[in-house]
């Protein structure tokens, strides 16, 4: 690189001074005048070298050396007179400005002897020419302009050569710059500081050259230092070591001052009294600085050598940047250990909260542990609104967010709504929502409701009935009265037509109306009218028992099985109503059998199980039928609907009427068979 | 007691009446006395001292069980009572050792007959450990 640059300013340097062809011929052409007196010359020029001991110096190889050097000598005026003028002859140049770098001949002793190399050569020619004085003089010219051109290639050389090897001079600052660069870089990447300490220690102690450096950090108690990192100590002692800071010792001046302290010679100085625990080497001179973050002291850092040692500026400001350095990542680790904290906190605040949470800000949303619980999705699975809605919501369920408030302001308004989501596992919860809304988010708290709604619910319906109750049992007895008027004289009329075929078939048939109008008021009532219920301790597989045997006639012809699982000892009895839940297990079993095809397989599982800090023992009745469409599912239990071409649809109206006046509850699911699953929860009352 | 029981009979209604003075003697019994209310029943039954009353509750003026409970409080004669009311469970479901049986309206006149025989039966049994 230099020497092609070199090449390209040795044509401009020819252009500049002149140089042509025939300057190079005019060399040429003299150069049996210059070589004549070459040897005169060369042994002139080293003789003057060795008279003066400051060039003589240089010369330590000895008459070898010398010999060497006047055949350089020689070789080089040889070539200065015949050239050719070309790259080869540069690059030789080139390496002489090189050389002098090596063996240390300045550009001043250069151009001095250029100088004498010059005077010898003119006045050779001179004394030698025998053409006319202006040819002379041409020659002459161009003597000094090829002159000219080596010296300045040779001094180019010199210079770059000299420059590119003086860099490494200042090595130990420019490696303290690195050390800086490298302890800063990894304290901003948020290295942990005692990671951070243990590099320090020893990128500080190689940089200084020290025999031994120490981070000495804090305890806690009270003038107490813990070896914290170390370079040069033994390994065992790093991280267990402590000293304690004394009156009068260099750690208690130390952290009296904000500039690093040094002591050039222990025994001269006798500044400080070594504190204990330190003293395990005899170091001559040592440096400190003190580490302190906001306004804390937190340690000191120390570098100590084996002999006496002037310390520069530069020393102390190295160190100073060193503890800057490591204050500032001891701030910032505490400050960050302080916001992990709070924001720990802060997390477990909401993550634990007995209510369900949502975070909404630009259409993602982030909820709680609660609100995973209620909804059955996990976080992953709700991670924008539209994921909400889209999932959770009922498609005629209008958005939540989607109503305007023009009032909305900065500070924000609070709406609450509640909203009915479709579980995970197909259930459906109404959920209580207050959410704070501002201009950039909201936050939502969500209760699920669903058991206050039913509750609600329960007692709406309760009190409805009571009026209906009321109504339907005086409706009841009085068309019982009417009844049995139609039935007496539609039996006078059997009595009358036994002989008439025809006529006893259309009795026959008005009987049956009767009989089925009769079914329909006994139902109402038994669905509309007070229940007073008999409690006593009852076995629940008994009852099933009692259930499928009823149900006989609705099996004659059949292939059907019932199975009973009781799942553990807590659900083998139940205080309730015998009679009633015989019922409800028998319209249950009527319905499975009904939508069953054969082999109908109905299997009842029994669990004693805790909710809402009550025990209920559970019992699951499924079958292997078609299953209910979850459509269907909620209405099931509605008065008067039904699947069936025949029957009332009071069935299972009344057979949750009567599971709630026992405190249970009764609903519908997807078998594992995918047939449908009644489940009843009744409490484990006591007498 | 065997069959061909002299009946008394009481219900405010007058199909009902006219239907159990058709269907008795059908099942081979005699209704000797048939009254509208409670009043006229236990008048009658000092009169005619059947072997069976078979009554209605509700009729105007005194009821059948206030009626029941007068008669019965002389003789314990053998009675059905024929109610629109659910019978008290604990009438039906215990068994009971009283020469007395309950019906429910609407009833088919089979009802009626098995009841019948019953309540007779019932009498026989309290006879026999006499």
């Amino acid at each position: 690189m230099s020497f092609d640059r070199s090449h390209f300013e040795y044509s401009l340097l020819q252009q500049y001074v002149g140089w042509t062809d025939a300057d190079a011929g005019r060399v040429h052409a003299a150069r049996e005048l210059i070589l004549l007196d070459t040897t005169t010359m060369v042994e002139d020029f080293y003789a003057e070298i060795l008279r003066h001991p400051q060039t003589a110096s240089i010369i330590s190889g000895g008459k070898r050396q010398v010999e060497r050097l006047k055949g350089s000598l020689r070789r080089w005026i040889a070539e200065l007179c015949s050239g050719p003028y070309d790259a080869a002859y540069i690059e030789r140049r080139w390496k002489i400005g090189k050389r002098h770098v090596d063996i240390g001949v300045g550009p001043m002793f250069v151009i001095a002897a250029f100088a004498r190399l010059r005077y010898r050569m003119i006045d050779t020619l001179r004394i030698q020419w025998e053409g006319t004085t202006s040819e002379l003089t041409e020659t002459i010219l161009s003597l000094n302009r090829l002159l000219d051109l080596d010296l300045s290639i040779i001094q180019d050389s010199y210079e770059l050569e000299n420059l590119a090897r003086s860099e490494p001079i200042d090595e130990t600052g420019i490696r303290k710059h690195r050390v800086l660069a490298e302890i800063g870089g990894r304290a901003l990447e948020g290295l942990n500081v005692h990671d951070l300490f243990d590099q320090v220690v020893i990128h500080v102690a190689e940089s200084f050259s020290a025999n031994r450096c120490d981070l000495w950090e804090s305890t806690g108690v009270d003038r107490q230092l813990l070896l914290r990192s170390g370079f040069g100590w033994p390994v065992e002692k790093i991280g267990q070591h402590t000293v304690t800071i004394l009156a009068g010792s260099e750690f208690d001046f130390v952290l009296d001052h904000r500039r690093a302290i040094a002591t050039s010679d222990w025994n001269a100085e006798k500044r400080f009294e070594r504190s204990i625990g330190t003293e395990t080497e005899p170091f001559e001179s040592s440096l400190w600085v003190r580490l302190s973050a906001e306004s804390q002291h937190f340690g000191i850092l120390a570098l100590h050598f084996r002999e006496p040692r002037l310390f520069s500026h530069a020393d102390f400001d190295f160190l100073q940047s060193v503890s800057n350095i490591l204050s500032t990542a001891v701030a910032r680790q505490e400050e960050l250990q302080q916001r992990t904290e709070n924001e720990q906190r802060l997390r477990r605040l909401v993550d634990q909260l007995p209510a369900g949470a949502l975070y909404l800000s630009n259409h993602q949303i982030v909820v709680n542990s609660a609100l995973e619980e209620m909804t059955g999705f996990e976080r992953g699975e709700l991670s924008t609104i539209e994921d909400w809605q889209r999932i959770l919501l009922r498609q005629e369920e209008k958005p939540i967010n989607g109503d305007s408030n023009p009032s909305l302001d900065d500070k924000g308004i609070v709406i609450h709504r509640s909203a009915v989501i479709r579980r995970k596992d197909g259930q459906e919860r109404v959920l209580d929502i207050a959410a704070f809304r501002s201009l950039a988010d909201e936050v939502w708290l969500l209760h699920d409701v669903t058991e206050a709604e039913y509750r609600n619910e329960r007692a709406l319906r309760a009190e409805r009935l009571a009026a209906i109750g009321q109504m339907i049992t005086g409706l009841a007895h009085e068309s019982r009265n009417a009844l049995q008027r139609i039935r007496a004289c539609t039996e006078m009329l059997e009595f009358d037509l036994e002989s008439n075929p025809s006529a006893m078939e259309l009795l026959g048939r008005l009987g049956k109306a009767q009989d089925d109008l009769r079914r329909l008021f006994d139902e109402v009532r038994g669905y509309a009218a007070p229940i007073t219920l008999e409690w006593q301790n009852c076995s629940v597989q008994s009852m099933l028992e009692e259930a499928w045997e009823s149900c006989e006639p609705l099996r004659v012809g059949r292939i059907a099985h019932m199975s009973v699982t009781i799942g553990n000892a807590g659900a083998q009895e139940v205080w309730v109503d015998r009679f009633r839940i015989v019922q409800v297990f028998r319209n249950i079993f009527e319905n499975a059998l009904a939508a069953c095809e054969d082999p109908a397989e109905v299997e009842v599982t029994c669990l004693e199980t805790t909710f809402d800090e009550k025990t209920f023992v559970e019992i699951r009745v499924a079958d292997n039928g078609p299953g209910i469409p979850p459509k269907d599912r909620a209405r099931l239990f509605e008065p008067f609907f039904t699947t069936k071409a025949k029957g009332t649809g009071l069935g299972m109206a009344i057979a949750q009427r009567v599971i709630e006046v026992h405190g249970g509850r009764i609903s519908v699911e997807e078998s594992a068979k995918h047939g449908a699953e009644f489940i009843i929860a009744l409490p484990k009352g006591s007498r | 007691m065997r069959g061909n029981l002299r009946v008394a009979i009481a219900d405010d209604e007058p199909d009902m009446r006219d239907y159990l003075e058709r269907l008795l003697p059908r099942l081979g019994h005699q209704v000797v006395a048939s009254a509208t209310c409670g009043t006229e029943l236990i008048a009658n039954v000092s009169n005619t001292h059947p072997d069976l009353i078979i009554t209605d509750v509700r009729m105007p003026g005194m009821d059948g069980d206030t009626a029941l409970a007068k008669i019965w409080a002389g003789s314990l004669i053998p009675a059905i009572v024929i109610s629109a009311y659910d019978c008290p469970r604990t009438l039906t479901s215990s068994p009971s050792s009283s020469p007395f049986a309950y019906i429910n309206k609407p009833f088919k006149w089979t009802d009626l007959k098995d009841a019948i025989e019953a309540v007779v039966a019932r009498t026989d049994e309290m006879k026999d450990s006499r």
